[in-house]
């Protein structure tokens, strides 16, 4: 670990950055490392003056900032993943995270780099190319403006086939939609916080990876060993070895509506009639053709899909994951597959965040329905929950920002706030919420209220303990959340700064990430030291937030799932008890009103 | 469950997924039974075949540890008292899965 490619757009100047061996240790890699470069970043832009309240995401002055981490690409199990961080989202003005696996990651590492930071922004569009130790910045005028498709062939084609991986934006980057994503080897994203918009606006279409370098293992015979014992659990758990290759993430869609927390119709209702109509089962028996598996993953939860005939048709694709048969199903009142499936195809192709794009159509759905969007907007569009066809078309119009696309393309807050109706976005912290109505599971309510980059469900992952664990905590007491949701999110951070799939963990917990980081690392790491990495990584990133202004009023959630109560069915009555949790959460943090206090700042050598 | 002193069946409705529905090649069965867990699986079993192997643990008298078992929605591990089944409940039967 420890050589970044450092690329200044502005003056078009590639150099070597190489952090110090205690920095590699205090952050991991991944998600940690990025942060701590981050870090140094702000406090230069402070020091010379930047208010960072103020900074424009888009402005040159954002850094992005793509790691791996000490696993990936060593054969730890589900290693193919790598992260990318930003100082600011366009979407939620507070840090940028996002996640993914395919085989860039790795490739980026066989090309003798652990990671790419980008400063600046280059006037006319560039790529950048890092072949075997070597890197460069290209001209990207040729594929500017072409889908993540059409950009991964092009530049396959010129710089080796099989032998390269490329991540890239797509149209919806270059068009600055707030939530853009970029997407890796055709189908893999890291999805959320509009870290593909922060590409476009740099003028940054894609990096191209590969070579032939080595990744460094410091004991390999001891490395074998703990692989082979590591690979054992994940392949004998139920999960990991059966569950997730045999359906992949949608088979999550019936027993989270059977819990009743399937937020329905932009979280109107928890449970989905049609649930059935659009479930895993519905994908394995009607359009899935075979799996896919990431770099090294024995799992290989992927899915390839379908849809032989009729107006959704698509040849080949991937996916959909549960989370986006949710968000451009059933919170849009969808209940044709055929239709999430095109749709989430050309959120791929067009490069969107599938959950954010979904939950703001189901947002302007309801503003639609409570006649806050007027039809002359809409100039025929038929905007309403249950239409699939005009779910589609919502999809292109975002990337390309046509007619209504512009307004859909700010996300779900800018959205409601503009018509009038700010309480309609399904959002925290600006970023919209994934598929699981918290009201019913309360741990999940104070996971999506303080998970730093907003509105996400696997920064504390609280689901596994709440609904999938075989005997699990109950989901609607708050009694000992607090606690739960902590040490989940301190163990995510070491999972996303390692840079291994989360779904691991169904397998593997933190004493078997120790035994393997150190074997890989050299370092002799113990489980507690781990798990504090785990705690200044997520306090470091509250740290830059509490820098850029953001502090504990937005650890939040909307109203609707404050005072409403669910309507209908197991979870029916109930209401997210944040008021309950919070306290005693900012009590275990060390935090004062969500800002980290000096005494556990000096305590993680932040 | 008992009514006046009596015995009396109740029906309830049995919903499988994922591996489960492809293993017993069923969806959607109801079930007869007095109200009782033990009654049920047997009625189970007798419209299933080999649903009561591979959900009932016989010795703690209890659905088995790896199967999420839902009656109205609600996971039976999490009930404090015995399970009582009542006419026209709803059983949703899942193996060990997950997503995200």
């Amino acid at each position: 670990m420890g050589r970044f490619l450092d690329v200044n757009l502005t003056k078009g100047k590639l150099s070597d950055y190489a952090p110090k061996e205690n920095i590699l240790r205090m952050f991991l890699g991944g998600k940690g490392l990025a942060l701590s470069i981050i870090m140094e970043h702000a406090r230069n832009l402070a020091k010379k003056g930047v208010n960072l309240a103020e900074l424009d995401p888009f402005s040159p002055d954002n850094v992005l900032v793509f790691a791996t981490g000490p696993a990936t690409g060593t054969g730890f199990p589900s290693s193919g993943r790598y992260h990318v961080m930003a100082l600011k989202s366009p979407l939620t003005g507070s840090v940028a995270s996002a996640n993914s696996g395919g085989e860039w990651g790795p490739y980026l590492k066989f090309a003798g780099y652990d990671g790419v930071i980008i400063r600046g922004a280059a006037e006319k569009p560039v790529y950048i190319s890092i072949m075997d130790g070597k890197a460069e910045l290209r001209d990207a005028s040729r594929i500017w403006g072409r889908n993540t498709f059409d950009t991964t062939t092009m530049l396959k084609e010129e710089h080796g086939k099989g032998d390269v991986s490329v991540a890239c934006i797509g149209p919806a980057g270059e068009n600055l939609v707030r939530f853009a994503n970029i997407i890796n080897d055709e189908h893999r994203a890291a999805g959320r916080t509009g870290v593909g918009a922060i590409m476009g606006s740099k003028k940054l279409k894609a990096i191209v990876a590969g070579g032939s370098q080595r990744v460094t293992i410091a004991k390999p015979e001891d490395f074998k060993r703990e692989q082979k014992d590591a690979l054992k659990k994940v392949k004998e758990n139920s999960i990991t070895g059966q569950g997730l290759p045999t359906y992949g993430t949608a088979i999550l869609v019936n027993i989270i509506d059977a819990h009743g927390i399937f937020p329905t119709r932009n979280f109107q209702e928890s449970v989905f009639p049609e649930a059935e109509a659009i479930s895993g089962e519905k994908l394995a028996e009607k359009y899935l053709t075979k799996r896919r598996a990431c770099w090294g993953c024995p799992i290989g939860c992927g899915r390839v899909s379908r849809v032989p005939s009729g107006p959704f048709a698509v040849e080949y694709t991937e996916g959909p994951e549960y989370e986006s048969v949710w968000a451009l199903g059933a919170d849009c009142g969808v209940k044709e597959l055929d239709a999430i499936i095109k749709a989430n195809h050309l959120c791929d192709e067009l490069g969107l965040d599938t959950i954010s794009m979904g939950a703001t159509i189901a947002c302007a759905m309801e503003l639609v329905q409570r006649k806050k969007i007027g039809a002359e907007r809409l100039q025929g569009l038929k905007l309403e929950f249950g239409n699939a066809a005009a779910m589609v078309e919502a999809v292109w119009r975002t990337a390309y920002r046509v007619g209504i696309g512009a307004d859909l393309a700010e996300g779900s807050k800018r959205l409601a706030e503009k018509y009038g109706a700010p309480e309609l976005s399904m959002s925290v912290k600006k970023l919209e919420m994934p598929a699981y109505d918290p009201r019913g599971v309360q741990g999940m309510t104070l996971n999506y209220a303080t998970a730093n980059r907003g509105g996400c469900h696997v920064s504390g992952y609280a689901i596994a303990s709440e609904v999938l664990a075989p005997q699990p905590v109950d989901r609607f007491t708050t009694e000992g959340k607090a606690q739960l949701v902590k040490t989940l999110q301190d163990f995510t951070c070491i999972v996303n700064s390692a840079c291994v799939c989360l779904f691991v963990t169904f397998a593997l917990g933190p004493s078997d990430f120790a035994k393997l980081l150190s074997t890989i690392t050299g370092w002799d790491l113990t489980e507690n030291e781990l798990l504090k990495t785990g705690e200044r990584i997520y306090n470091i990133e509250r740290q830059i937030m509490n820098m850029i202004g953001i502090d504990g009023k937005e650890d939040t959630l909307p109203p609707r799932l404050l005072k409403e109560k669910i309507r209908d069915g197991p979870a029916k009555g109930h209401v997210s008890k944040l008021d309950a949790m919070l306290p005693e959460y900012y009590e275990l943090r060390g935090w004062a009103n969500g800002v980290p206090k000096e005494e556990k700042l000096k305590e993680l050598g932040l | 469950m008992m009514l006046n002193g009596c015995y009396v069946m109740v029906k309830v409705k049995v919903r499988f997924y994922a591996s489960l529905r492809d293993k017993y090649k069923v969806k959607e069965v109801e079930v007869d039974c007095d109200g009782g867990l033990e009654s049920f699986m047997d009625s189970l079993d007798s419209k299933v075949k080999g649903a009561r192997r591979d959900l009932f643990d016989n010795e703690k008298k209890s659905v088995k540890e790896n199967m999420i078992f839902l009656l109205n929605g609600i996971n039976v591990k999490n009930m404090k008292e015995p399970i009582k089944f009542k006419d026209g409940d709803l059983v949703s039967i899942f193996p060990p899965i997950a997503g995200g």
